[in-house]
């Protein structure tokens, strides 16, 4: 797997942070595309480990997601500087939306692209799930993970924390009944720290 | 004028403090601290703020901190909304990705993490949803989103999606 410098991560997450709408889930989609898909930094395991990991911290996820990846990926420097670029495209644009209010009010336009581009985030988000699902779902256990978290998250409205805490402890639990049958399949692991 | 930055920076530590699963989960939050608690903003306000933060780029409690403090005291005040908003996110995901370096070669964290695999699609599939939810569905909706599954299995990059479906809304609606 290649190494990013700190700079690269501020570059690439800048253009992330610039170009999602409709909050830091939009972001995910782009954030595969640009650090697994085209570049190789990690792979969709570990791509998809963080993504729950980032569930587990306060705030905003795609801020969460860029500490994660930044950090594994390049130490503090790459953490500071991958949440330093989520934030800034979003500070500024904000900022400038803030200053002008009076006249953005009256525009429509930001209204119009943004109904364009909200069903193509839902199909963008709905590729990504499939892509890395393809990643994760690979034996009946994670399959009846994925509905149980499903079912939990979507019809009884539990706390993605809670859900990713039972997760965790579901599968150590499973470890420990069957040794033998958890052995590294994914190459998650292989690389971290 | 330092006296709000500093009420701003606290009440937006809050909120980053106890908004567990992402930016939208803050905004029950920012509701009872800043207009029910402060009486910094209306409820149309806030409204028109969430409005404006889903179709700005970035994460939406980013946006919302940037905008109530710039509206309340200025660039300073937006800044130091962001800044402390971000704060403890930061220090959790940190120390979250230090215990990780750390930690993360011991079998049961190997599992664990692993463990995590389905979730987080399932979090997706979740997200998905509640996006899709939000889409007035009609004939130029499906006719965008036709074209972004074209696209994205041609292989197109999203940037590129978002830019064309960004064009077509102001064509079409």
């Amino acid at each position: 797997m290649d190494r990013p410098r700190p700079l690269d991560l501020l570059r690439l997450f800048l253009r992330i942070g610039a170009f999602t709408f409709g909050g830091g889930m939009a972001m995910i989609p782009l954030m595969r595309q640009e650090l697994v898909a085209e570049r190789h930094f990690l792979d969709d395991e570990a791509f998809v480990e963080t993504l729950a990991l980032a569930q587990c911290a306060p705030g905003p996820i795609a801020g969460n997601i860029a500490v994660l990846l930044g950090y594994r990926l390049a130490g503090w420097a790459g953490a500071a500087l991958s949440l330093l670029g989520v934030a800034v495209p979003a500070f500024v644009v904000i900022t400038f939306i803030a200053a002008n209010y009076a006249a953005w009010r009256g525009q429509t336009w930001a209204a119009q692209a943004f109904a364009g581009v909200r069903p193509a985030v839902v199909v963008l988000i709905a590729f990504a799930a499939v892509r890395l699902g393809r990643a994760a779902l690979t034996d009946r256990y994670a399959w009846a993970a994925f509905a149980a978290a499903s079912v939990a998250l979507l019809l009884f409205r539990v706390h993605p924390l809670a859900v990713v805490l039972a997760a965790a402890a579901a599968s150590v639990v499973r470890l420990r009944l069957q040794p033998t049958s958890s052995g590294p399949e994914g190459s998650g692991e292989a690389e971290r720290q | 004028m330092s006296g709000v930055l500093g009420e701003l920076a606290f009440a937006f530590l809050l909120v980053g403090l106890v908004s567990f699963g992402g930016g939208y989960a803050m905004i029950p939050l920012v509701e009872r601290e800043l207009i029910a608690g402060r009486g910094w903003l209306t409820t149309e306000m806030f409204g028109e703020i969430i409005a404006v933060a889903e179709m700005t780029p970035g994460p939406v409690a980013v946006n919302t901190a940037t905008f109530v403090g710039h509206r309340l005291a200025g660039v300073a005040g937006g800044a130091a909304a962001t800044l402390a908003v971000l704060a403890v996110p930061a220090l959790v995901s940190g120390s979250l990705a230090l215990a990780l370096g750390r930690c993360g070669q011991i079998p049961q964290v190997i599992a664990a993490l692993r463990g995590l695999r389905p979730v987080a699609c399932a979090m997706l599939g979740a997200a998905t949803l509640t996006i899709f939810r939000a889409v007035d569905l009609d004939i130029r909706s499906a006719a965008i989103a036709a074209l972004a599954a074209v696209a994205l299995y041609r292989r197109v990059h999203p940037l590129w999606v978002i830019a064309g479906a960004a064009g077509l809304g102001l064509l079409l609606f």
